[in-house]
């Protein structure tokens, strides 16, 4: 029996559909049985993130409509071995599918998969609590930003009233330039606030947005600092103790940079 | 030297990632309690108020907190008390 995990943030755009991506790559390049549920029906994006938009046929609504069998939605990955997306449906709209269908459709897919990863939409409305009704566990994503910080509170609060226990966090985009400047939220500050474990950290890091024009999930890439990141994320998911990886601020370059560093010497 | 100055002028600015720290501390107790501005000076002068018959304390630092732990949110009072004797011996 596999494990249902939700990944959620409650503000929009802090990387929830790239933590679930990269994960179930991960995950399934460690050798489990993965399926990454896209369940932002009517704006999905899974899809396109994994680089599988031109392979669905049937989607979530399909399966909950009876339309297709679960098995004929799901959609296989060519480059991962043991990987899956379940689609959201991208025409209708999110009360399509009702908190007891989607438990149904976890428990079915937990049967079968070692890891179900769900891709939660922004918000805190029936999408978010359609994304999290079948889960066993949550992880929060969030970014250094007051905002993100703010909508993650407020989502993990969600969770412990849905009976979810206490979610795990990932701390998204860090800028350690801005963190030792003292011009963005350190992971302790984050930490301080919202009092959950810490699963990771990522690095800001431009290839993942090279990584998503190519549809292919940074983690493939060997040499980036994300990807080293999501790595290990997953070995933690598995059980594995990985200390947190150092992110070190880059040495200021430019003039100015050089003039700033002479002046922090000695400090 | 004068640019030296200048660069510990502007150092001594409050970070800004310390301003956001503060201002998310403030915006959450009032999101974790969902109580206003005004139900939550109320109510942390009235906890205050009543402090106030048994001990001396500092009012300056007596602060009411909203943190969240093991899943469930709690409310600390933090009030240093000022040493008793000191407060005994001036209703004296």
């Amino acid at each position: 029996m596999g494990e249902v995990y939700v990944i959620t943030s409650g503000k929009g755009g802090v990387g929830k559909t790239t933590v679930t991506a990269n994960l179930g790559v991960g995950l399934a390049l460690r050798g489990a049985k993965v399926v990454t549920v896209d369940a932002d029906i009517g704006l999905r994006n899974l899809d396109v993130v994994l680089g599988l938009e031109n392979r669905i046929v049937f989607h979530l609504v399909d399966v909950v409509e009876g339309n297709c069998r679960l098995e004929q939605a799901l959609v296989r990955d060519k480059r991962v071995e043991n990987l899956f997306l379940l689609p959201a449906a991208q025409t209708r709209t999110k009360e399509a599918v009702s908190a007891d269908q989607m438990i149904d459709i976890c428990a079915k897919l937990k049967e079968r998969f070692d890891y179900v990863l769900i891709d939660s939409p922004a918000g805190i409305e029936a999408g978010f609590r359609n994304a999290a009704v079948g889960a066993d566990k949550a992880i929060v994503v969030t970014t250094p930003e007051v905002s993100a910080v703010r909508d993650a509170d407020r989502i993990i609060g969600l969770l412990e009233s849905m009976g979810k226990g206490m979610p795990q966090l990932i701390v998204n985009r860090i800028k350690p330039e801005m963190v030792e400047k003292g011009d963005m939220l350190s992971v302790n500050d984050v930490l301080d606030i919202l009092a959950i474990p810490l699963l990771g950290i990522v690095p800001e890091d431009e290839e993942v947005i090279v990584a998503t024009n190519r549809g292919e999930p940074i983690i493939l890439k060997e040499e980036s600092l994300a990807s080293q990141a999501f790595r290990n994320i997953v070995l933690r998911l598995k059980g594995e103790d990985v200390p947190l990886m150092k992110l070190t601020p880059k040495k200021s370059t430019g003039f100015w940079g050089k003039i700033k560093q002479i002046f922090r010497v000695g400090e | 030297m004068s640019l030296l100055f200048v660069f510990r002028f502007f150092k001594k600015k409050v970070p800004s990632s310390k301003v956001a720290k503060d201002r998310l501390e403030i915006i959450l107790k009032h999101d974790r309690t969902e109580l206003s501005r005004s139900e939550m000076m109320e109510m942390t002068d009235r906890i205050l108020s009543v402090l106030k018959d048994y001990v001396n304390y500092d009012e300056e630092r007596a602060q009411v907190k909203v943190m969240r732990k093991d899943g469930e949110t709690f409310l600390y009072i933090s009030v240093p008390v000022v040493s008793k004797s000191i407060s005994r011996a001036w209703r004296r």
